[in-house]
Parts: structure tokens; sequence; C-alpha cells
């Protein structure tokens, strides 16, 4: 019992010798205790204050290429000795082994410096609040605004018959503030997050007022949107928002489940020029405070930044255990779930470009002509093609260098391979911005983000006719 | 007040599947025993399932999943002021500590006149076909099987597929679920 919550480490040795006593190649115990707090603001009041807890684990058997997989909300030796059992049954009697498990002791990964449940609950509601007024403040077109606060402590303990015995804690806190513009017959939506792995420290270190008029600001702007140009044309990308389209259109298919499958355009290019030399880009769960970043991934892999493109080239899959073995790949960190109920996949941590060298200005003023999107909003992708449609909550002409006028709901249209080989240019302003990724019915906090990025050409779905 | 409670004299006959088996309505009444007197309303909401999730690819078990999620969540209204809270642990302790928290969540809401929580039913109505006991006792290796017949159905009809389109997948995934099962 290492951190004072988990199992101790005979009783997970037992459990993995107990689960292998019939046979497999390899097995796997996750503990999980998990506490979550939301609070919810619309219409102006608090409507929705809610806190949960969660505590089990999950044992995974691998024999062959059939998985056995089974979680209980009970921690108790009897519970977990019994569900190890059932798991074994039906299996030849040919027992597999276990090592003797080695902890690996984790960095002080992040150091929270205000932990959120030492914070008043009244605190957080008072925060809502001032997010509303500042953001009503900015114009009396504000119609609707709804803001919300979630904070979460995920501690896991993970062990495994190879003899991995891994821990963390992980703190996250989120500010979300979606504000609603109408003016006559238009009504336009603008949207801002502050998130981060890490404590309280992030809403006490803000500017909330800043926040909240960035997010009315956007509704604001996009009141006086003309309509889209539609075509083929050079399209900037801001930075921040912009990179859940690398993420969409390409991320999804380096996860490598898809390549076991051959379900991804990425399969058998590992070595191929996807991009110009000047591109690279990560998967990057190692760098602290990064809202999709651990010390170590769901199966007790250390996390890594992994550089999936390489001064152009593609040169890694984002494995996981199961799928890492099956590629003959290294294990890149990426094995993760959404809790013990959930058997662990290949996922995305945080992914973006690395920055260039010149300023987003410089960028901007050396473009003659483009459709500049600088936040976007929902989108559709076929991850076995990489072709996808995104919308534009936020989009501008360029026009002799220079952000001209809004322009309102246009969608980029095309293919992620497309869009890697077409960037042309690259900002030194990378952001990150926080998101939670959806896939095969689980949901885990990523990071999406990117410097500003120019491509030389994309469709753009306008509504100008 | 206790939603899972009402009407529950008219359901003797499903006593063994609503409560006999779970044991919920036992466990509610005990956790309402054990709340003491508050200002607001309180309700319950318990439940306890059994989860099974075959998925084949390939002709093979690629994943068996089964589970038993449980959890009590806590409702508590008190002049128009709502908190809510859960836990997954069905001991007496947690759910102290989870009653606390969703009356200190209440507190840190703003009033709506509108929140009340409902009345009692006065009769529980009788659904048929929510529950089907068959689907629990089918012994696991028929539920594989189903899900490799399906999955060769789906293979079959993708090579009639192909004869005639050249944009169909390289692919066939099946999973089948079941609840309580």
């Amino acid at each position: 019992m290492t951190a004072g919550w988990g199992l101790d480490s005979d009783l997970l040795e037992r459990v993995l010798q107990r689960v292998l006593r019939r046979g497999g190649d390899f097995a796997e115990v996750f503990v999980e205790d998990k506490s979550s707090l939301s609070l919810r603001l619309e219409e102006a009041r608090v409507e929705s204050v809610s806190s949960g807890e969660d505590r089990g684990a999950s044992i995974r058997l691998v024999r062959g290429d059939r998985t056995s997989f089974g979680y209980t909300d009970s921690l108790a030796e009897e519970d977990l000795l019994r569900l190890a059992e059932e798991l074994s049954a039906g299996a030849a009697d040919d027992p597999g082994g276990t090592q003797a498990l080695e902890p690996r002791e984790a960095l002080p990964f992040v150091v929270v410096q205000t932990r959120p449940s030492e914070v008043q609950t009244a605190a957080k509601a008072a925060v809502l609040r001032k997010v509303d007024e500042a953001a009503r403040a900015v114009s009396g077109e504000i119609r609707q605004v709804a803001s919300g606060y979630s904070e979460g402590r995920q501690r896991v303990q993970i062990a495994n018959s190879e003899g991995t015995l891994a821990e963390d804690d992980r703190t996250r806190v989120v500010l979300s503030l979606t504000v609603v513009a109408q003016r006559e017959g238009n009504i336009q939506t603008g949207y801002e997050t502050l998130a981060q792995h890490g404590g309280y420290e992030l809403i006490e270190n803000a500017d909330l007022e800043e926040f909240a008029r960035k997010a009315a600001g956007k509704a604001i702007t996009m009141l006086g949107a003309q309509p889209a140009p539609t075509g083929r044309m050079p399209v900037v990308l801001a930075h921040g928002f912009g990179g859940v389209l690398f993420h969409e259109a390409c991320g999804h298919g380096l996860e490598a489940d898809f390549i076991v499958k051959r379900t991804s355009i990425w399969q058998g290019r590992q070595g191929d020029r996807v991009a110009e030399p000047f591109v690279t880009a990560y998967d990057d769960g190692a760098t602290p405070g990064m809202w999709g970043s651990a010390a170590f991934d769901d199966e007790g892999t250390p996390s890594e930044r992994t550089a999936v493109v390489e001064q152009g080239v593609l040169t890694a899959y984002l494995t996981d255990i199961l799928r890492g073995r099956q590629l003959g790949q290294r294990l890149t960190g990426n094995g993760r779930r959404q809790s013990f109920r959930h058997l662990a996949y290949p996922r995305m941590t945080n992914t973006y470009f690395a920055p260039g060298n010149v300023g987003a200005g410089e960028l901007i003023e050396n473009t003659p002509r483009a459709f500049y999107a600088k936040s976007l909003s929902g989108g559709q992708v076929d991850p076995a093609t990489g072709d996808f449609v995104f919308g534009v909550s936020e989009g501008y002409l360029i026009e002799n260098g220079k952000i001209g006028p809004a322009v309102k709901g246009a969608t980029l249209i095309g293919n992620g391979a497309e869009v890697l080989s077409a960037i042309d240019a690259i900002a030194n302003d990378l952001e990150i911005k926080a998101g939670m990724c959806g896939k095969e019915g689980q949901s885990v906090p990523v990071g999406t983000g990117q410097p500003t990025i120019r491509l030389r050409e994309l469709t753009v779905g306008g509504t100008s006719v | 007040m206790f939603s899972g409670d009402a009407g529950q004299g008219t359901h003797d006959g499903h006593q063994g599947t609503r409560n006999g088996s779970t044991g919920l309505l036992t466990l509610g009444r005990r956790f309402l025993a054990a709340t003491p007197a508050l200002p607001g309303d309180v309700e319950l909401y318990l439940q306890r399932s059994r989860t099974t999730s075959i998925k084949v690819y390939a002709r093979e078990v690629e994943s068996l999943v089964t589970g038993a999620p449980t959890g009590v969540g806590v409702r508590y209204v008190h002049e128009g002021r709502q908190g809510y809270a859960y836990t997954a642990d069905l001991g007496d302790e947690a759910f102290r500590r989870t009653l606390d928290r969703a009356v200190a969540n209440a507190e840190a809401t703003d009033p709506d006149p509108h929140v009340t929580l409902p009345e009692p039913a006065r009769s529980y109505p009788d659904v048929p076909g929510l529950w089907r006991p068959g689907v629990g006792s089918t012994p696991m290796e028929r539920k594989i099987a189903l899900a490799m017949e399906a999955e060769a159905v789906a293979l079959v009809m993708r090579r009639a597929a192909e004869d005639t389109s050249t944009t169909s997948r390289p692919i066939t995934s099946l999973m089948v679920r079941a609840k309580n099962g």
C-alpha cells in the first residue's frame, strides 16, 4: 500500500497468479480511485452541482488473440480473487508465469499548488457568476451564457504479469464558457475553455474577465460576418483550436489498432515522406500541465513525447501493449482507458505540430489571399480514409496580408493526408486546447493544438451564392 | 422520498426480479433509515447491474468483457436548491459521505422555485418486456456463438456487396452486448 489508498503488492501478485493459473500470455490488474465535482451555470443561475466517487479494479487476461476482461467495484481480496478465478476459466492447464512486481517510480510529475477539493464549492460558483457577468457586459446583444467548472482527481495503480507496478495521481481542472449572441434573426456562438492537468491555481491565476471577453467577442464578431466564399483556396488555420483537424483527420489513423486492422490510410507508410521537411508532429503525453498528460499511460508504460511525423517523414504509430506487440513496435505510452470499467486502447494524449520560426503576424502578412479559420466547431471524419468536413465557427478572409472581414457558415472539406502535404508555413505561436476524445465508447482527456499553419490549398465550402 | 419504493406493494409477484435478486429495495430502506432528519427532500437512485460484451473479429473472439457496476445517486432538494452526489460504493460509510455532499452541493446552487421532487406514484406501472430472464441464463458459449454467426452473415453479405461495388470496407467488426446478462 504505497500511496495509502491502493492495493498491497503481495495481493496484486496473488491476483495475477490466480488469473494465470490455467494459462495465459499476459495479465494485468488496474486499480482506480476517482473523485469529481462539477458545477453548471445557465440563465445566470448556478443550477447544478454534482459530485461523485468511483473506486474499483479490473483484471485483464490475454491468451493468444483473445482478451478476457472483468471489473468489480470492490477492492476486497475475496472479490478480486473470485473475479480472477472466473476469468481464468476455460483455458487448458498451462500456467503462465508472473514476474515479481517492480515499482516504477514516477518523478514528481505535476505539483498541485492548490488542491481543488480544499477550495469551497461556493468559491467555484462565484467564478461561474463572474465569467457570466463579464460575458454579458460585453454587449447588449448577448442572449445566453452557459458556463461550467469541473475538477477530478484520479489515482491509478497498474500491475502486470511482466513485473510492472506503476502508480499515478492525476488532478484535472477545466472551466468552459459558451456565449450566444443575437442580432435580429442572426444567432452566433462563441466558446472558450481553460484547462490543465494540475490544481485550482489555474483558476486563481487566470484573467477571468479576459477569458469571458474572448468567448463573447467571438459571438459578437460573427454577428457581422458576411457569407463565406466557396472553392479551392489557401487556408490559414489559427493556433489552438485548429489542432483538432490534425487530431481527427490524421491522429486517429496513427493509433495502432487501426493499423493492426488495416483500416488506416497510414498503414504500411512508416518511413514515407508525408509532409514538407519543416513539418514535425508530436503526440506528447509527457509535458507536465498539458490536459492529456500523465506520468504513465493506463497500462503503466511511461509517457513520452513521440514524433509521429519527423521532418516530413512518418516515423511512428501510437501503441498500447497489445497492438505494439502485434505490430512488433515499441511502446509509446498511449494505452489509455476511461476508467477501470474499460479496456485500454491506443489513444492520443496531446497532439500538435512543432512550432516554426516566423511569427503568426508575419505568416499572415506574407499571405496575399486566403481563408483564415480561427476556430473550428464540430466535424466529421471517416477514419478509414481521412476524409473530413469541419465547421468553422470563427472565420475571416485574408486580403493583401491583412485579416479582413469575418465570414460565416464556412466548412473545410478535405483529407488528412492532403492536409499534411499541403502545409507550406508554420508559425511559432504553439497553443494547446483541451478536449475530450471519444472512441470505442470511451471518453478520455486529450489536448489538441498547433501553431498557426498555412495550407497551400484546401476546399472551403461557403455560403456565398 | 425514495423513488424506488413507490407502489412496490402491487408487485409482489415480481419481487424475485425487482428486489429479491438485487436487494436494492432493502438497501434503499436501510440508507433512508440511516438518513438524519433534514429540512429538505432526499431521493435515492440505486443501481446494480451485470453486463457482458463480446467482440468478434475475423472469426475469433477479440474481447470478452464482464462487469457488475453498482452505485447509489443522491438528490437533495431544499427550498428550490438541488444538489447531486453519487458513489459506486454501496457501503454505509460511503452513503453517508455521499448524502453529506449532496446536501452541501445544494447549498452552492441558486434557488429555482420550480425545482421539486415528483410525488410518489400510487401504483407502479407494469411495463411488459423490460425484463427478459432468458438473457441472463444464456450460457456464455451460446452468446459467443451468436456473435460468431452474426459476423459470418455480415462477411457473406460483404462479399456479395463487393461483387457489385468497389467502395465497401475491407473490414467487418461485430459486437454483441447484453445488459443484465
